[in-house]
């Protein structure tokens, strides 16, 4: 290729050698690859180049989205462009601060089914991800997106709200989104991995692996007891201890064994489990469906996790390896403490609770067996630690972290589910009469106490002289005062 | 790979600017890395370059418009990447100099024990040892033997001609020469 008729100097040996040591700079594989398809994903598509979905305009009965040009209107890279034009980065904010104090602030509890939940997954979210920059903090806000949708389906079904409707928004938004925020997650943390951000990397998937592991536990009892009692969901208790050492297992099996085959046996064969499930309801097909992904992601974050790790492990820098193992330490036994803290509150419950049954004893039995062995983990990495063999140690000291997050994570969600029941369970025995429960929900005061007190506090705040005030909305005024009225004639029955 | 969604197959054209990718990429990340001294940057960049080269390639940029015929395909990357360098240095603030940019990626290997100390650097150690000759000696250098371009397609790329670019080619020889002494005698 070269036109050698050049006359060009000679280079010593030793500059040789420079230049050849020059050339190690480059693109590894994998990095090139990934290039490689973003390029190839790139060439096909028509400019202008980022067409996407409008956000605003989802039908969801309607399964055609008419793509718009994105308003952001990108040159080469619309991540890019948002670093570098600050008018993005205005228009970013300025939309935050129209949307974020009022709307997006209410839509942050909002569950599927309701009218804004909608704008929480592509409103809020999609702006808490847009002003996210670098791989760690975007890593982190998919991994919080992420285990929200799923504590939205367990608040879901402990609420007893799962019915068709919300089921169809369950697999037409929440599951996609998920995915994608799951997605988000592995990607990122692949791209940290790459940078040579091992031990960040391998945080945040090793959390993202906990919460996933515990939320498929907690999923898989919320489905068996949709299965058993459909039309009482409130009178289940905690997990069972078998089941939930079953998936335990056979998560922590695949995920041990460290080969790529193993794991992916073990985990297809717990998803085609997790999925099998007799389907006696809607809900229990759009619950092992949400389960099976979970699976799946649990599966690929745990092969991440192991990675990042090893990346660490097998450092051969000696200090960094030993602060990191170092750090690793002083986090599990903060994390084993917190584990403890949450056994010691399950523990009070139940004994608050007259209803204690075996099942929950048992799972606290299981819980502090796994914290015990989390503390074995901890004392058997510290004689690494002496021994100077900082790798391993390593290892251990996150493995410790991660049953203990697990233990506190599950505990935490089953306590919150449990409360959920509870009210529910008043407030269908209390004393709200049947035709205003309609207009409580409207209203959003029952579904939290269901009593008429506060249904009078609400009656006085609407005041129908204020309601009147707005002029712009007709049929609201109606709809205002003809609520204030039955709650009127409730409250002083 | 997911190549089943495409209704063609790769046209000639995509099947050069991807060969070009998996050929010259390694190439643009020195470069890029030897101007900016900061990889990840680079890395960015080089993504940049390719996608600014196909825009000008595809054929449908406007309606109907034919793309840009690309001869030395090589040279063209290359210019479009010293073309972003320049942009890149227009962004940068004042205080961003690359002085105080090679000097927090710290190069300070002290070789006075072994007589081949040149063994123990790694690639981003024997780039910054280039970075200390002036830029437009190292960057010949670079181009010249690094990358084995020859000295034509460096005059396409820089815009001087052969005849400077062969004078720095030996001066930059020249200088590295004197700063291998200078390692060798401490």
């Amino acid at each position: 290729m070269n036109n050698h008729t050049e006359i060009i100097p000679d280079a010593t040996p030793e500059m040789k050698t420079l230049f050849e040591t020059v050339k190690k700079v480059s693109f590894s594989t994998a990095e090139k690859n990934k290039q490689r398809e973003t390029l190839r994903l790139y060439m096909h598509t028509p400019i202008p180049a980022f067409i996407q979905d409008d956000p605003f305009n989802k039908d969801t009965n309607n399964s055609v989205n008419y793509p718009v040009l994105s308003p952001f209107f990108p040159q080469v890279n619309f991540f890019h462009s948002l670093l570098t034009q600050t008018r993005f980065i205005t228009f970013a904010l300025a939309l935050v601060l129209v949307v974020g104090t009022g709307t997006a602030f209410a839509s942050k509890n909002a569950l599927p089914g309701d009218p804004l939940y909608r704008v929480k997954l592509n409103v809020t979210e999609k702006a808490e991800t847009l002003l996210s920059f670098g791989s760690q903090s975007q890593a982190e806000i998919a991994l919080l997106h992420a285990t929200t949708r799923l504590e939205e389906v367990e608040t879901l079904t402990a609420q007893g709200k799962l019915n068709i409707r919300t089921s169809t928004i369950i697999t037409k938004e929440l599951q996609p989104n998920f995915k994608t925020q799951a997605d988000s997650v592995t990607a990122n943390v692949a791209n940290l991995q790459s940078k040579g951000q091992a031990v960040v990397a391998a945080e945040i998937a090793s959390n993202f692996e906990s919460f996933l592991s515990s939320h498929q536990v907690v999923l898989v009892e919320l489905t068996q007891h949709q299965e058993n009692a459909p039309i009482h969901p409130s009178t289940h208790t905690f997990l069972r201890a078998q089941s939930q050492n079953e998936i335990y297992n056979k998560t922590q099996n695949g995920v041990r064994a460290g080969t790529q085959n193993t794991i992916q046996q073990d985990t297809s064969s717990l998803v085609v489990a997790s999925t099998s499930v007799t389907s006696t309801s809607v809900s229990v097909e759009v619950l092992s469906s949400l389960t099976g992904e979970v699976g799946t992601h649990l599966l690929t974050t745990a092969n991440a996790r192991a990675s990042a790790e090893g990346v660490v492990a097998i450092s051969t820098d000696q200090n960094k390896i030993k602060e990191s193992s170092e750090t690793a330490l002083v986090v599990s036994i903060q994390k084993i403490n917190l584990a403890s803290s949450a056994v010691a509150h399950a523990i009070s419950t139940i004994r608050s609770t007259t209803a204690s049954s075996t099942e929950s004893e048992q799972s606290i039995s299981v819980a502090q067996s796994r914290i015990s062995s989390a503390k074995e983990d901890v004392s058997a990495g510290q004689t690494y630690i002496q021994t100077g063999e900082y790798g391993q140690a390593f290892l251990l000291f996150k493995k410790a972290s991660r049953t203990a997050d697990e233990v506190k994570i599950t505990l935490e969600a089953i306590d919150g589910i449990k409360n959920i029941e509870k009210k529910n369970s008043k407030a269908n025995t209390g004393d709200v009469p049947k035709e205003d429960k309609n207009l409580n929900l409207n209203l959003n005061t029952a579904t939290t106490t269901g009593t008429s007190e506060t249904a009078t506090t609400t009656a006085i705040e609407s005041d129908p002289a204020h309601s009147s005030l707005i002029t712009s909305e007709p049929t609201m005024i109606v709809a205002t005062s003809t609520a204030v009225e039955n709650l009127n004639t409730d409250s002083f029955r | 790979m997911s190549e089943s969604h495409h209704t063609t197959t790769p046209s000639s054209k995509e099947k050069r600017f991807l060969e070009a990718h998996d050929l010259y990429s390694d190439g643009l990340l020195r470069y890029f890395t030897f101007r900016l001294s900061d990889m990840d940057r680079a890395t960015e960049l080089v993504q940049e370059t390719f996608m600014k080269t196909w825009n000008y390639m595809r054929d449908d940029f406007h309606e109907g418009k034919v793309g840009g015929d690309i001869e030395n395909m090589r040279a063209f990357l290359y210019k479009t990447a010293s073309n972003m360098v320049i942009d890149e240095y227009r962004k940068r603030k004042p205080a961003d100099s690359l002085e105080a940019l090679s000097e927090q990626s710290g190069f300070d290997p002290s070789f006075n024990d072994t007589d081949r100390w040149i063994d123990r650097l790694d690639g981003t150690q024997a780039l910054s040892l280039l970075r200390r000759l002036p830029e437009q000696y190292g960057e010949a250098i670079l181009m010249r033997y690094v990358e084995e371009l020859s000295l034509s397609e460096m005059a396409k790329i820089t815009g001087e001609s052969e005849n400077t670019l062969a004078v720095r080619v030996h001066r930059g020889i020249e200088k590295l020469k004197i700063i291998f002494n200078h390692e060798q005698s401490h």
